[in-house]
């Protein structure tokens, strides 16, 4: 090997999307080694991005709001509430459209009050939508009452796109890629590089780094807070049309949990609860993780139940992790 | 945050520092006392004794791990997995007398310090590593939870004897075993936390880290102690609820942590860290005990006691912030008025 690549492996592997990327690729191969037929196969790989997706926009609203010194506990009960509140509607028979739009309301109502009450009532944000979680799961509740909500007379391309594949065929073997996959890559994407490139968005950065410099500097800091959690009700909602669609059906008890998954995959993404930092291709790269983790264990011993344990052990290695490199980087 | 409201300037001067914090507590002491007579009188029996263990006994368990959480809270930290640890005490309680024939006091010994080690190591890592405790105690949560979900494989394991039993259904003074060692632990961590010098550290601790560390208290050791206290505390109410329910389950105690917390916050905390007390904290496990029962007493959805519960939440924390901000403003004033003074004095002097 070369010189060259040396360094540009090594300087790949300095920043945490590299490390990321290297880490995904150990598990991918260490599972296709001790699996080769039932991990590498494409219904595998497919059912592992597909469960994923939901996970995903729920961690890049999370880590929207880390950017800003936030944090949203809310996220999964708030899918729950958009979910059953648009199962509820296209139960009565409302057309899809006015359906979504309403639970969009709905999701975002939910955000802005969220950011209202950290932004204007300078409450923390872990209380607040720790209390925004209670109240969105009890609503979600009490609209049902517990039950499955199905919607039998819903047009059908509403029920059908969720489940929709496109077959691409390589050589003789067809390959199934599940249209919701495809649509929150490209909305994600989209975003990443506004996020990145756009002046506009760049300021919750700013505003997560510093929010008394950003207010001096001129940057509205109460509304970039409001609109990021905003943004990120926005991707919650487009979790619940999903998973609606996907499943048919509404219910209060979506997203339990979904919240620490959120927030651990953003961590090891390398957003921090302090604020200013996080991007989207690491939170993906940290989603992706836990779901290959996930299934791996699955996989390999038969005992799902070890699957939580490792999230959390997967957390604090890679909040340790960060700890060592900060304090090599101080000496 | 300047003063920019005029209604506030007109607060006397004399109404900063402790007196708002008496203020909250009269008030929360008073809404309570509202809520369980106007549940009597519109229910009825609420004020029986049958129904007062009842309500005493919803949330004594999330009381017992209130109080751990009010050290903790108070020196500016969180603790999410004090319901997984209270899981794991369970558990680890039933398997040490059930499955290793474990006598009953070495069982209960056994799992209070492995409780203290749990959350020893909570304390070592955020000392160590330096990140928010939200982030280290959720990952103790989500790996206890998994621990305790994969070492019973979502079974629960009962069968206690009698002697254990007594723990969680026995009655001391005619009052619930749970229930007294929630009242003599509040008493004496009371005493504690707002006398003993060490826990006095706590306070200093979450006005500031920088400060305390500058006068010489040795911040790593006072968190260390306090995360092990609330773990141990979580533990002893695990132990207590296995006795209680007689059987030990993975799924017990699930959000009992954001139970704990909101009677910390409702009872006046700062969440930020610096003030609060083990009294406050009482009034805010109680309060919240009254309306659980109300709602349970009451013909209302009984799935809207989630709603009311995080609208109380956050109505508690804004009308704490709301005193606070009082608070700040009142001694900002005094603060201006003697510099007034002084100025006028000196300027004075000059003449």
């Amino acid at each position: 090997m070369s010189l060259f690549h040396a360094t540009a492996i090594r300087g790949a592997l300095a920043t945490r999307e590299g490390v990321l990327v290297g880490v995904n690729l150990a598990i991918f191969a260490f599972l296709s080694f001790m699996r080769p037929d039932a991990f590498a196969s494409w219904t595998n790989l497919k059912a592992i991005l597909s469960l994923m997706t939901y996970d995903f926009l729920l961690a890049v609203a999370m880590t929207v709001v880390l950017i800003v010194r936030g944090l949203d506990l809310s996220v999964g009960s708030v899918l729950a509430l958009a979910s059953v509140v648009m199962a509820l509607l296209l139960q009565d028979g409302i057309p899809v459209v006015g359906a979504l739009a309403i639970g969009l309301l709905v999701a975002l109502t939910c955000g802005f009050l969220n950011g209202m009450l950290i932004a204007k009532g300078r409450i923390l944000p872990f209380l607040v939508t720790l209390g925004m979680m209670s109240i969105a799961r009890g609503l979600a509740t009490v609209l049902t009452t517990g039950q499955y909500v199905s919607f039998p007379k819903a047009e059908r391309w509403f029920t059908q796109f969720g489940r929709f594949e496109f077959r691409l065929q390589i050589g003789d073997s067809f390959y199934g890629i599940p249209l919701p996959l495809l649509i929150v890559l490209a909305t994600v994407s989209i975003f990443a590089v506004l996020l990145s490139n756009w002046h506009v968005l760049a300021r919750l950065f700013y505003v997560g780094q510093g929010p008394e410099a950003a207010k001096l500097s001129g940057i509205k800091v109460e509304r970039y807070t409001i609109a990021a959690y905003v943004i990120a009700a926005l991707f919650v909602w487009i979790a619940a049309v999903l998973m609606t669609s996907a499943t048919r059906i509404g219910y209060a008890n979506y997203g339990i949990g979904a919240e620490m998954r959120a927030l651990a995959a953003a961590i090891v993404g390398g957003a921090s609860i302090a604020g200013g930092s996080g991007s989207i291709l690491g939170t993906f790269l940290g989603v992706l993780m836990l779901a290959l983790i996930g299934n791996g264990f699955i996989l390999l011993n038969g005992d799902p139940n070890w699957q939580q344990a490792t999230f959390g052990i997967v957390l604090i290695v890679a909040v340790g992790f960060d700890a060592v490199r900060t304090y090599k980087t101080r000496r | 945050m300047l003063p920019t409201n005029k209604t506030t300037t007109r607060v006397t001067e004399k109404r900063g520092g402790i007196n708002t914090a008496y203020v909250q507590y009269v008030g929360l002491f008073l809404i309570t006392l509202t809520v369980l007579i106007a549940s009597h009188q519109t229910f009825g029996n609420v004020l029986a004794g049958a129904n007062l263990e009842v309500l005493a006994m919803n949330m004594v368990f999330e009381g017992i791990m209130a109080l751990g959480m009010t050290f903790v809270i108070i020196s500016g930290g969180i603790d999410l997995s004090v319901a997984a640890v209270f899981a794991f005490a369970e558990i680890l309680v039933a398997k040490l007398m059930i499955e290793a024939g474990v006598p009953v006091a070495a069982a209960i010994i056994i799992t209070l310090g492995a409780c203290g080690i749990i959350g020893a190591l909570n304390g070592l890592m955020i000392v160590a590593f330096r990140v928010h405790p939200i982030i280290i105690t959720m990952g103790t949560l989500l790996t206890l939870r998994g621990v305790n979900l994969a070492i019973t494989d979502g079974r629960s394991i009962s069968g206690f004897s009698n002697d254990f039993l007594f723990l969680g259904t026995g009655k001391i003074l005619g009052m619930n075993f749970p229930i007294v060692f929630f009242i003599v632990a509040a008493l004496v961590l009371g005493v504690l936390l707002a006398h003993h010098s060490f826990f006095r550290q706590v306070y200093v601790i979450g006005g500031g880290e920088r400060p305390a560390r500058l006068s010489g208290i040795n911040v790593n050791r006072v968190k260390i102690v306090i995360y092990t206290l609330c773990a141990v505390l979580a533990g002893a109410a695990g132990i207590m609820a296995a006795a209680r329910y007689g059987a030990a389950h993975w799924g017990h105690g699930n959000l009992a942590e954001l139970k704990a917390i909101a009677a910390v916050a409702v009872g006046g905390a700062n969440i930020n860290g610096g003030s609060g007390t083990i009294g406050g904290t009482v009034l805010g496990t109680v309060f919240l005990a009254v309306v659980h029962n109300a709602f349970v007493t009451s013909t209302v959805n009984p799935f809207l006691y989630d709603v009311v519960n995080g609208v109380m939440l956050l109505i508690a924390v804004l009308l704490s912030r709301f005193i606070q901000r009082q608070n700040e403003h009142a001694q900002q004033r005094t603060r201006q008025a003697k510099m007034d003074q002084l100025a006028t004095s000196t300027e004075e002097k000059s003449e």
